[in-house]
């Protein structure tokens, strides 16, 4: 038996020290992360900097950012903290009922979080009108508001309860979309449109690990610019329709 | 250096340890003095070599006063004692001090003076406790001096019990460093490691995961901040802190183990104590008991001897000598774990409920059964932690109020799964001591697995250690509580 117990005592030693190995030799290929990051440089050592301490700090920084494996161990706690516990380590990502990811952005933007203000977009509004009406009666070119659909508006059944507890308020995209419309200018809202095929859409129009509308998604709201341009303008433009 | 960095468990530790299972046996010594000494000057580059100076010069110093008889010898003893905590009073009080002064100054209209803050040293509170009780125990002739230098600066500076813990006394320890070639076996290095592994775990995946919630909670504003809110923080900061600390204590005592020593134990299951009696022999017990054998029983010996009659003011002798001796052990207490009024008001309120069950409480506390007993506890300790934690007294008052004035707040903690599954677990892992089943196949676990059970073991550290590994990676540097003591 002390046979098998200094097998697994050399194994847990083995452990300990393979990622310093892997770090020096590369044994075992490893996905590197993606992203941006900013690397740690291996510090110089002075007397001054080993007295005051930066040098030991800076160094710790250094060895952790350059453990061997470090993806790996990455990807392990993300994974762990996603799968069991539904907590994204990604930056402003809500994970919502059934894995549904959300930018936090849109969460707010349908609790009406980021309203901006009446006043603020009147005049946003008073000035699209000025820009449209001008671009249109000198260079008879034709302006359009495209407004994509958010996820928040999309899934609102799937944004975490602890968000739906909060009070609703006026959304920043309603007041909007009311008074360009009350303006005369061109609105292309995808949100109830995209909500009306919500149910009957062959395929996801945007997708659970994206905040953004999917492929196909983007294929229909690109082929409905193009009619509601070609209607608008009676400009016939030649593409083929979806 | 910490234990919960990937620097120490990727990088010291497995060299360190290759090196000290390699070496001939006439040199571990050596080798482990060597190691303890760079592991605290990569912490505390400056204060190391008062920290060697003054083990030289105690070393010296006792030596002599164990030769010396009367008043040579009591010289000697005092000379070893007030150059101890004077180290400890510059460093840990010294800004604390000076701040009263400015106090002071200011109610007078004077302008503060000028001082520089010291920094403190890491661990100065534990090296110094530590020197004393040598100190104390050679002059009490419970303990021989060291032969050596190197053996005494080995007890002082072994780098698992240097920073926190657990406070090891001369007689634990010295004729393990002297020999202690029947411990140095596969069974002591791996169990040593199961125990190093489960203080990490515990650190890492749960103190660590609740602090930064009760962090949260504990930094939301008033208006935030709702009773609710104020509970579930409290609640967790009391099993944050225990995990924290009890798991630095399993790191030490499982590094200990692997290289052949065997430290005293230093928690068990403190939080099923039945009383605030019970819960210090049952929390950080070494330095418990260190405060009953060096503070409170002389204390009570010496009072006993001023106090002749048998009553004082309708109460017995006995009781007002305990009271006595319990007050000031405790203030002693509370201000050995801070240069604050926060901690001194803590130690006072753990005294006064350590005098109200020798007065009354235990008699109804033991009436109530043992449930009631154990909650009761609980929540008395739960309030002495927010008292504990807070950064001023003010703040601990206002905590302490918020729990029973039952108002909302606007709270944007959010308390994820990940939180609640920690604290449960946490729960569990703190009151199963109360089972003994479960308490007798820990002691197992610990010190007589069976080969089944090793090798299941083996595997369950392999994960937890990866899972570990895996989160200080991920999410930093993390400090003990106790480091600032």
């Amino acid at each position: 038996m002390n046979r098998i117990k200094t097998i697994l005592l050399l194994i847990i030693l083995l452990l300990l020290v393979f990622p310093s190995f892997q770090k020096r030799f590369g044994l075992i290929k490893s996905k590197p992360l993606s992203g941006v990051f900013t690397s740690v440089s291996k510090p110089v050592i002075t007397s001054a900097s080993w007295f005051n301490g930066t040098w030991q700090d800076q160094y710790r920084q250094y060895r952790e950012d350059a453990t061997g494996f470090k993806p790996d161990f990455v990807r392990i706690f993300n994974q762990v903290d996603f799968s069991l516990f539904s907590i994204p380590h990604a930056e402003r990502v809500i994970v919502g009922k059934r894995k549904e990811l959300f930018a936090s952005g849109y969460i707010r933007g349908y609790l009406g979080q980021d309203f901006p203000g009446k006043y603020y977009i009147e005049e946003k509004v008073r000035m699209l009108k000025f820009v449209q009406n001008y671009l249109w009666d000198f260079k008879k070119i034709f302006v359009v508001v495209v407004i994509p659909p958010d996820k928040g508006s999309f899934y609102p059944e799937l944004i975490p309860d602890r968000f739906l507890k909060m009070k609703r308020h006026q959304t920043g995209r309603d007041y909007f979309t009311q008074k360009a419309n009350d303006a005369g200018i061109n609105v292309l809202d995808f949100n109830p449109y995209f909500s009306a095929m919500k149910d009957s859409a062959p395929y996801r129009l945007i997708p659970s690990s994206g905040v953004h509308w999917s492929d196909y998604g983007s294929f229909l709201a690109a082929d409905s610019a193009i009619r509601y341009f070609e209607k608008k303008t009676g400009f016939v433009t030649n593409q083929s329709h979806l | 250096m910490i234990f919960s960095s990937s620097l120490f468990l990727l990088y010291f530790l497995p060299f360190f340890l290759i090196v000290y299972f390699l070496i001939d046996r006439n040199y571990k010594n050596w080798v482990l003095l060597i190691a303890s000494i760079l592991f605290y000057a990569w912490g505390a580059p400056k204060f190391v070599f008062f920290v060697m100076g003054s083990v030289l010069v105690d070393f010296v110093l006792i030596r002599e006063m164990s030769l010396k008889t009367g008043s040579a010898r009591r010289f000697l003893f005092w000379v070893s004692v007030i150059l101890n905590l004077a180290l400890l009073l510059y460093f840990k009080y010294m800004n604390f001090f000076v701040d009263q002064f400015q106090v002071m100054l200011s109610l007078f209209g004077s302008k503060p003076a000028e001082w520089t803050k010291i920094v403190l040293p890491v661990g100065i509170s534990f090296i110094t406790f530590q020197k004393l009780s040598y100190t104390l125990d050679v002059y009490k002739k419970q303990h021989p001096v060291f032969q050596k230098l190197q053996d005494y600066a080995l007890y002082i500076f072994m780098f698992p019990q240097l920073l926190s813990g657990p406070i090891v006394r001369p007689g634990q320890i010295a004729s393990q460093i002297t020999d202690r070639s029947a411990q140095e076996n596969i069974d002591f290095r791996l169990t040593g490691f199961y125990r190093f592994i489960i203080g990490l775990a515990k650190k890492v995946l749960i103190a660590d995961v609740l602090g930064v919630t009760v962090n949260e909670i504990f930094a939301l504003t008033p208006v935030e901040l709702s009773s609710g809110m104020a509970w579930i923080g409290a609640i967790a900061y009391t099993f944050q802190i225990y995990f924290d600390f009890s798991g630095y204590s399993d790191m030490a005592i499982g590094l200990a183990r692997m290289l052949g020593f065997r430290l005293p134990e230093n928690f068990n299951s403190p939080y099923i104590s039945q009383s605030i009696t019970e819960f210090w022999r049952r929390w950080h017990i070494t330095l418990s008991f260190w405060f009953r054998d060096y503070i409170f029983l002389p204390l009570a010996y010496s009072t006993s001897r001023k106090l002749p009659k048998e009553h004082y003011w309708g109460i017995r002798a006995d009781k007002v000598i305990y009271l006595i001796a319990t007050t000031v052990t405790f203030l002693l207490c509370g201000f050995w774990h801070g240069a604050a009024w926060t901690f001194i008001v803590w130690g006072a309120y753990m005294g006064i409920f350590l005098i109200a069950d020798r007065l009354f409480l235990l008699k109804y506390l033991r009436k109530s059964g043992k449930i009631p007993s154990i909650a009761i506890t609980f929540f008395l300790l739960m309030i002495g932690w927010l008292i504990f934690r807070a950064q001023t007294l003010d703040e601990a008052w206002f905590l302490i109020r918020r729990l029973f004035t039952f108002q909302g707040g606007e709270s944007t903690v959010w308390l994820n799964p990940k939180f609640w599954t920690m604290l449960i677990i946490a729960v569990i892992f703190s009151f199963w001591g109360g089972f003994k089943k479960i308490e007798s196949w820990v002691e197992k676990l610990y010190f007589n697995p069976g080969n089944g059970l090793m090798i299941t073991f083996s595997v369950i550290a392999i994960l937890l250690f990866i899972l570990s590994e895996a989160t200080i990676t991920s999410t930093g540097f993390s400090p003990f509580i106790y480091f600032r003591f």
